[in-house]
């Protein structure tokens, strides 16, 4: 019997690790993912966008795989690199924790577009783009979810607050003074966002049938204060949903953006291994190839 | 209950089991939502319900009619189990499948000695069980393995297994072991123990709470210290513990797959009641469900009709069972929002069965060990399929059909045979489908398409290197296999709608279902999926509605539920 050493103590979602480029060292998030379960990676268009495929584009078909011909589709030169780059961020970063080639994985997409890893289930991934920074997670616990925003951004003042809040959430940032209103509300959209596509409903779920603790974070909306930060009802109670977990990061590389994770754990503890190498069952495939060549 | 529930009831074992149940929504019944509900913050089994289904004996229908049981047909296994399956998950698995899956086992590698034994334990209110060899990427409810070495009059046990269900309430066990030198195929053997004799100071037993799905059932960690068990312990020949283990599985996952299914017929019906905003989500999911139990109702089919072709089906909609029916629950959480996670009884059945259908999936170590069934046989399939295999009888699809006798033994039950007559149904109607209305026009495109997706898979599997199992069989092969379980669920659909026109359910002979249930597939294998009439949605709404209203099953039976 292999032993294994349980997932590790303390923070079950570590800070997200930024990757320049391709050839990036992925050591931090190959170790986050056997330490937690759980790696978040974010980077940079620019790092990622590949060149024009006109220059010499046998590299990027074969990253691309079925989804070349989707990608040349694609008219506008900027949706089109952004297309790419996040593909390929996707594929390097699961290659990289699983041990394998990028090009041999292939990207699936749910009814609401949630990609996944297409007959490799185990990590499940999740992508989430705003401005120039990409963020992709990996977990092996389950399902995951990402989401980013800057910071900055003058959701609470603009009113959005009162479509996609509930009533406890609300009633918290009134509470608080007036300037922090925004991040905090930036947060709890990061939150909302990354739940729901943990759960493949993307804006499918109304962000009104459930909240996030929203009291008791610093200015900056983001550094929790030391209580695990909890699923909702309506009116403020809390979910008995222990099997989620939920965090806000503002890593100073990602300027100033705010990055949140909803974790599901499925429960079936730590696999033995994930590696695409090992993913074959070889002494039943020998034993039904036995028998195959028998009869034929 | 509902009116028609009570007015079916005597006719199949089912139906009155669905009534003895009754209805889930009532604050005191035992086998009601409240019930199972407590049972699963407890973590217990939920007794009361278990009393009922002892009362009703449905362990009886585990044992074959010839040892004296009920057991006549996969398809009458599957209608009995769902009615328990719509209420508890883990009470279907705790009380039923568990004990199944591990007497499968038994009847179709036993002894006529040890089959009459199970048969007396099973028949007499006792349970089976069952601690499976550790396969590729084992989480904690596959870890583990067991040495049994072979000493003068019998075997000497040591190691352990992580999770067993059941363990300390189970009579009989059949353990996989390993009894050769290595991990080859010939390397594992089966014994079958009876717990009761097992001497206690060389058998441990610890009690395992699961942690999220299936909480209210019982596990343990089983642990060998050179236990000495007896030579007839032995079931099947030394050195076939793979393929029992292959074998049963075929009769298994089948069973297990189709009726986990009323889990999320229960999620559909919560939701619809819930509803507000007639949400689009609940046609969507009813076509899911619809979809999965077309594949289902092949599977449990094929047992009966092909059996040397089941490896491939129950592999197939065992791997579906994450994807289309535990997503689907998600889907109707969004009807739902919070109050899928509310403490007490209604919405919250829907959260306690998306903790529970996952975990009968058994994870990513559920999923390689469904695709390496596949994966062994997948260029053998390929090959065939070129020169026009023969397409599959139309009984195969009759929900309603009746079908020969059922023989669960290793003759019958074949660990591949290289042969797909499902697909190759979808071949030959795809050809024949001709539209009148814009629906027909849909479906008949949508099938098309997925014929042609098939015939594309072919030839990439058919492009590849041979598979050496000693090697590494790259995750391509994993992705084509994932391909393939939807292609078949696809063909199951069309072969479904094909055969069900100018039969008496009018909604199966209406192709609104299966154009969007293509469509959904479509969509799963990145294919074109143009937009549907709109009325092939308005009828499956209506449909949606009718079966709420009126209690009866979201699935391809259409019988009375007690709400």
């Amino acid at each position: 019997m292999t032993a294994l050493a349980p997932w590790g103590d303390g923070p079950s979602i570590r800070e997200p690790v930024e990757v320049a480029g391709a050839d990036a060292d992925w050591q931090r998030p190959v170790e986050d993912l056997d330490a937690c379960g759980v790696a978040v990676v974010h980077a940079r268009l620019a790092g990622w966008r590949p060149p024009d495929p006109r220059a010499g584009g046998t590299e990027l078909r074969g990253l691309l795989g079925r989804e070349w011909h989707r990608y040349l589709a694609i008219a506008d030169p900027e949706i089109r690199g952004r297309f790419a780059a996040s593909r390929l961020l996707l594929k390097h970063a699961a290659g990289a924790v699983l041990g394998g080639d990028p090009k041999e994985l292939e990207l699936g997409y749910g009814p609401t577009g949630r990609p996944y890893l297409r007959g490799c289930d185990q990590i499940d991934i999740s992508l989430s783009h705003t401005e120039d920074l990409l963020l992709v997670g990996l977990t092996s616990r389950g399902l995951i979810g990402v989401d980013a925003e800057r910071a900055s951004r003058p959701m609470y003042r603009s009113g959005l607050g009162r479509r996609v809040c509930t009533q406890a959430e609300l009633a918290s940032l009134t509470g608080l003074p007036e300037e922090e209103r925004d991040a905090a509300l930036v947060r709890l959209w990061t939150l909302k966002e990354a739940y729901s596509k943990a759960i493949g409903q993307g804006m499918r779920f109304r962000f009104t049938e459930f909240g996030f603790t929203a009291s008791g974070f610093t200015a900056s909306g983001v550094a929790p204060n030391g209580r695990p930060v909890r699923l909702e009802h309506p009116d403020g109670t809390v979910c008995t949903a222990d099997e989620w977990s939920f965090r806000t990061f503002a890593p100073a590389a990602a300027d100033g953006r705010v990055l949140s994770v909803a974790v599901y754990d499925t429960g079936f503890g730590r696999t033995t291994d994930i590696a695409l190498p090992t993913l074959l069952d070889s002494s039943s495939v020998q034993a039904i190839q036995r028998v195959l060549a028998r009869t034929q | 209950m509902a009116h028609s529930a009570l007015a079916a009831a005597g006719r199949d074992s089912g139906a009155r089991l669905e009534a003895l149940l009754g209805d889930p929504g009532e604050a005191a019944n035992p086998a009601g939502y409240r019930s199972v509900l407590a049972a699963d913050r407890a973590g217990v089994p939920p007794a009361a319900a278990e009393r009922l289904l002892d009362a009703f004996g449905l362990h009886h229908e585990f044992v074959p009619a010839g040892l004296g049981g009920r057991l006549t047909s996969m398809a009458g296994l599957v209608r009995v189990m769902r009615p328990v399956f719509r209420r508890d998950v883990a009470l279907g698995v705790g009380y039923g499948t568990n004990s199944f899956s591990a007497a499968a086992d038994v009847w179709i590698e036993g002894t006529a000695r040890q089959r009459d034994w199970l048969a007396s334990v099973v028949l007499g209110g006792g349970r089976a069980t069952s601690a499976p060899y550790e396969t590729a990427h084992a989480n904690d409810y596959v870890r583990g393995r067991i040495l049994a070495r072979r000493v003068p009059g019998g075997f000497v046990l040591s190691g352990s297994k992580r999770m067993t269900s059941n363990l300390g309430r189970a009579r009989a066990l059949t353990l996989f072991c390993r009894t050769g030198p290595g991990d080859g195929p010939r390397d594992h053997s089966v014994l079958l123990l009876d717990t009761a004799e097992l001497p206690p100071a060389r058998t441990l037993m610890t009690v395992r709470r699961p942690a999220v799905g299936l909480r209210g059932g019982v596990y343990g960690e089983l642990e060998f210290r050179d236990c000495p068990v007896p030579a007839d312990t032995l079931l099947g020949a030394p050195g076939t513990g793979i393929e029992t283990a292959l074998r049963s599985a075929q009769i298994s996952r089948t069973v297990l797959a189709a009726t986990v299914l009323g889990a999320v017929d229960t999620g559909l019906r919560t939701a619809a009641r819930a509803d507000r905003n007639a949400s689009p989500v609940l046609a969507e999911a009813f076509v899911n469900l619809l979809l999965f139990d077309s594949l289902a109702l092949v599977a449990t089919r094929a047992v009966h009709l092909l059996p040397e072709e089941t490896s491939v089906y129950s592999a197939a909609v065992m791997y579906l069972v994450p994807r289309i029916l535990a997503t689907t629950l998600y889907d109707l959480s969004s009807v739902l929002g919070s109050r899928a996670h509310a403490g007490g009884g209604g919405p919250a059945i829907l959260s306690k069965h998306l903790r529970d259908v996952p975990a009968v999936a058994l994870g990513h170590a559920g999923s390689l060990a469904c695709q390496a069934a596949i994966i062994a046989q997948l260029r053998q399939l390929a090959a065939r399929s070129r020169h026009g295999a023969e397409p599959a009888p139309a009984t195969l699809f009759d929900p309603h059909g009746p079908l020969p006798p059922l023989r669960l033994n290793a003759g019958a039950l074949a660990l591949a045979c290289g042969r797909d007559s499902l697909g190759a149904s979808l071949a030959v109607i795809a050809e024949e489908i001709t539209g009148g209305t814009p629906t027909e026009r849909a479906l008949g495109s949508l099938a098309a398409g997925m014929a042609a997706e098939l015939r594309d898979l072919r030839e990439r599997v058919l492009a590849l290197p041979p598979l050496d199992p000693a090697d590494r069989a790259g995750p391509l092969w994993f992705a084509l296999t994932d391909r393939y379980t939807h292609l078949l669920a696809a063909a199951a659909v069309v072969g479904v709608w094909w055969h069900a026109r100018g039969r008496g359910d009018p909604f199966l002979a209406d192709p609104a279902w299966a154009a969007a249930a293509l469509h959904r597939l479509a969509g799963d294998l990145g294919l074109p999926t143009p937009r549907l009439p709109p009325e092939c949605w308005t009828r499956i709404q209506h449909e949606v509605r009718a079966r709420l209203v009126d209690p009866h099953s979201y699935d391809l039976f259409r019988v009375p539920v007690a709400g």
